[in-house]
């Protein structure tokens, strides 16, 4: 029951987040979307995944998306709607996504049957990680390095560059 | 020792961190930078022919070594030491960021590596998130941000929407058979194919690669992303990169492909598509990057056509296409880069006259461009045929028909560029290019392999087939 | 939450936080009970005074709505990258006894791996508010 009613607060919490006109109150409704989905994962017997989540996301991610937010001029937040011709292919794709979803939930045998009954604890999820994905978490590190380093070339100033190649 | 076999990516991975660590050390020295990195990537070539014959299975089973991936981890090195040849002059980037491009540049180059030995779906997520960052960076390295930034972040958004479709995709396909090893999924899918979860999650899962082999749906970032990156990195997505997907591509097919005339069916409207649509937008096309955009794309659809001919034969034509493209869109990105004026893109009228200004380099252009056209006797001649006899044998006979018109569609506009080169006049003439005399080996050694492999192709052939079946 | 009975839905793992729960709720019926008691018992009064912003007892001067500088959103990707490192660190540490030397090795490569990019961002001046000296 929980479980229902939490996917149901996190598809209305992202509806509103995406429909909102003004951006804080998007990033708002993201947050409790994302604390949604960290109790959706508890419930499923992650619990390490669901602490990870809200620190990650709801910590980190959300931070990084209210300086977005702020960086960027908010003056214009007070638009229209976009107009028809916009978001009607994005509403029929939206459709069919929704029947495709439904096509897979419904005619997928398995489905009617319980969710498989586990549970993962903190050791056990970070043993088989370590044990069986290490060299994905090498990756991960390598991706982590990719990014700061990225980071750090683009978010450098524009007018330190021009000076300095130009000298 | 286990160790020995994970040489190449090894080796990379210690090079790219060495390019990191300097770039703390010290400023970029172009031309010394330039001799290290030559110098490091040909010792990466050769370390990866040493691990040619590596087999085995590493990482508790989520990473194969065998011919396959093997042979590609060379064709990987082997063209990251060709853009790293280009790399002489490296005007367009950022001065400060020379060294960090060539960090970027190699560690792009594990991840393909990487890539094409991963087995487990997450590892092969990982690796392809990989590459793609660094892509995505390298591309707005760009001296001239603007058009940089804007190349880099269209390929940013594109990339990261791709990337979630293909986990949304692979998540939807663990859901349906509970594999995430390749060869387990190779098992259990062919009973699971009906289920529009397995196959929507197949969809998915193939719509992440497809975008990064720029066929038809997923099309639209090449064109941008190719006007506005680096030339050196244009030359390097349109080569390392594409190889790098197509042999990923063509291991999950090889997976999945169980006879499933479904698969094939998608498959071959989506090489139609891309086709068709790339000849049909290169012909418009005066920028040569943007042009050479939409002829990559036109070219992911013949890929496809050895792709879902299946069977040794059809993956033997894939793996022979992708290696003969390596080498002729490079050589075209070769005469690009050499000509392209300062920091603007070069335009198909600026070739006029290339004939007159170099002639080695005018002949380069017009070997690969016949090359890519598909002209006998050249090497991507071999490698249309090879893949159309592939299809012919199963059967696809409208598919190569569509194939053939394409490709004598596509004949004009690279008749144009060859037309430009040699018969066009500039008003004023251009100085004379000079090159280099180890850039003129090069290139004379690049037009040499397109023929010979054009006239005696059976080697690369016998290579070919020997990597499919390792793969079967 | 609950433990939870209907185990057809879900997984039949205990929560084991009982108290946790209870203790969270204790704080939101004591919090919400103060909040109702200043409600209930407190005067209300508008002013001027009062209605304006609480900025630590500084006159707040323009909008909230500015401009951020840039080296915030720097940081803030820092932290992030960091908070990630953080947390395979963290389900290392879990199991640190049962990895063995193996998983130390892993981790340690992990780290350094991380290290060289704190180490890259420290000296090009990434971890700098101000350009206080120029990078190399």
């Amino acid at each position: 029951m929980i479980f229902y009613l939490t996917g149901g607060l996190i598809v209305a919490s992202t509806a509103m987040a995406i429909t909102r006109r003004h951006m804080v109150h998007a990033v708002i409704y993201l947050l409790f979307s994302f604390f949604g989905t960290a109790i959706l994962f508890y419930l499923l017997g992650a619990p390490l995944l669901a602490a990870l989540w809200v620190i990650i996301y709801a910590g980190a991610i959300m931070v990084l998306f209210l300086f977005v937010v702020m960086m960027i001029r908010t003056d214009a937040t007070e638009e229209v709607m976009f107009p028809l011709n916009q978001w009607l292919p994005a509403a029929i794709f939206g459709a069919i996504y929704m029947a495709v979803g439904a096509a897979v939930v419904l005619m997928t045998p398995g489905t009617e049957v319980a969710l498989p009954l586990m549970a993962g604890s903190p050791r056990e999820f970070a043993l088989y990680v370590f044990q069986n994905h290490w060299l994905s978490i090498e990756i991960v590190s390598l991706l982590l390095l990719v990014a700061l380093v990225g980071a750090m070339s683009l978010g450098r100033g524009k007018g330190r560059d021009r000076t300095e190649d130009e000298a | 020792m286990k160790w020995m076999l994970f040489g190449p990516e090894t080796y990379i991975f210690l090079v790219a961190f060495f390019f990191l660590i300097l770039s703390m050390w010290r400023g970029p020295h172009s031309e010394k930078d330039h001799v290290l990195a030559l110098a490091l990537s040909g010792l990466g070539v050769v370390i990866s022919l040493a691990c040619l014959g590596a087999e085995g299975l590493l990482f508790a089973g989520a990473y194969r070594l065998d011919l396959f991936s093997q042979v590609f981890k060379v064709a990987l090195s082997f063209g990251l030491f060709l853009i790293v040849c280009l790399c002489a002059n490296v005007e367009e980037i950022k001065r400060r960021y020379r060294l960090e491009f060539y960090f970027f540049l190699f560690v792009c180059t594990l991840a393909m590596m990487l890539l094409v030995s991963a087995q487990h779906l997450l590892t092969i997520l990982l690796a392809l998130e990989l590459s793609s960052y660094s892509l995505y960076i390298l591309v707005t390295l760009r001296r001239d941000e603007d058009m940089g930034l804007e190349a880099g972040i269209k390929y940013f958004l594109t990339g990261i929407f791709a990337s979630s479709i293909m986990i949304f995709g692979m998540a939807l396909l663990y859901g349906a058979t509970g594999a995430v090893y390749l060869q387990d999924l190779a098992q259990v899918l062919p009973e699971v194919m009906g289920t529009p979860a397995a196959v929507i999650g197949l969809l998915l899962t193939f719509g992440g690669f497809f975008f990064k082999l720029a066929v038809y749906p997923f099309h639209f970032w090449v064109a941008d992303t190719y006007q506005g990156a680096p030339d050196q990195v244009t030359a390097y997505i349109a080569t390392a990169s594409k190889v790098a997907v197509i042999a990923v591509v063509i291991k999950l097919i090889a997976a999945v492909d169980q006879n499933s005339t479904y698969l094939i069916h998608v498959l071959a409207v989506l090489s139609i598509a891309s086709m068709t649509l790339g000849n049909l937008a290169a012909m418009v096309q005066k920028d040569m990057k943007r042009l050479l955009a939409y002829s990559t794309i036109a070219h992911s659809g013949y890929v496809l056509i050895g792709i879902l001919s299946g069977g040794t034969a059809g993956y033997a034509s894939a793996v022979f296409y992708a290696l003969a493209l390596l080498v002729m869109k490079f050589t075209v990105f070769l005469v690009v880069v050499v000509l392209s004026p300062r920091g603007k893109n070069l335009e198909r009228e600026e070739l006029a006259g290339l004939h007159g200004r170099s002639p080695l380099l005018a002949l380069a252009l017009m070997v690969s461009i016949f090359s890519l056209a598909g002209i006998p006797p050249t090497i991507g001649f071999m490698g249309k045929f090879y893949v159309f006899m592939g299809a012919m044998d199963k059967g696809l006979f409208v598919l190569v028909l569509i194939a053939m018109i394409n490709v004598v569609v596509s004949l004009y506009y690279y008749l144009l560029i060859i037309k430009a080169a040699y018969l066009g006049h500039s008003w004023e003439t251009p100085p004379a290019v000079h090159l280099p005399q180890p850039m003129r080996w090069l290139t004379g050694a690049l037009i040499a392999t397109m023929m010979v492999a054009g006239f005696y192709p059976t080697p690369l052939i016998r290579l070919s087939e020997a990597v499919a079946r390792s793969l079967m | 939450m609950e433990p939870i009975t209907d185990g057809a839905m879900l997984s039949p793992w205990e929560p084991g936080v009982f108290s946790l729960v209870l203790f969270g709720l204790l704080v939101l019926a004591f919090i919400g009970f103060q909040l109702f008691i200043a409600h209930w018992v407190g005067e209300r009064k508008e002013s001027r005074e009062k209605s304006r912003v609480y900025e630590s007892g500084v006159i707040p001067t323009g909008t909230a709505r500015l401009q951020f500088p840039v080296p915030f959103y720097m940081v803030a990707i820092f932290f992030l990258l960091f908070d990630v490192e953080g947390v395979f660190i963290f389900a290392w540490a879990v199991v640190f006894r049962d990895l063995g030397w193996t998983g130390w090795f892993q981790m340690v490569f992990f780290i350094i791996v991380l290290l060289v990019g704190l180490a890259y961002i420290w000296v090009k001046g990434g971890l700098d508010w101000r350009e206080s000296h120029r990078p190399k």
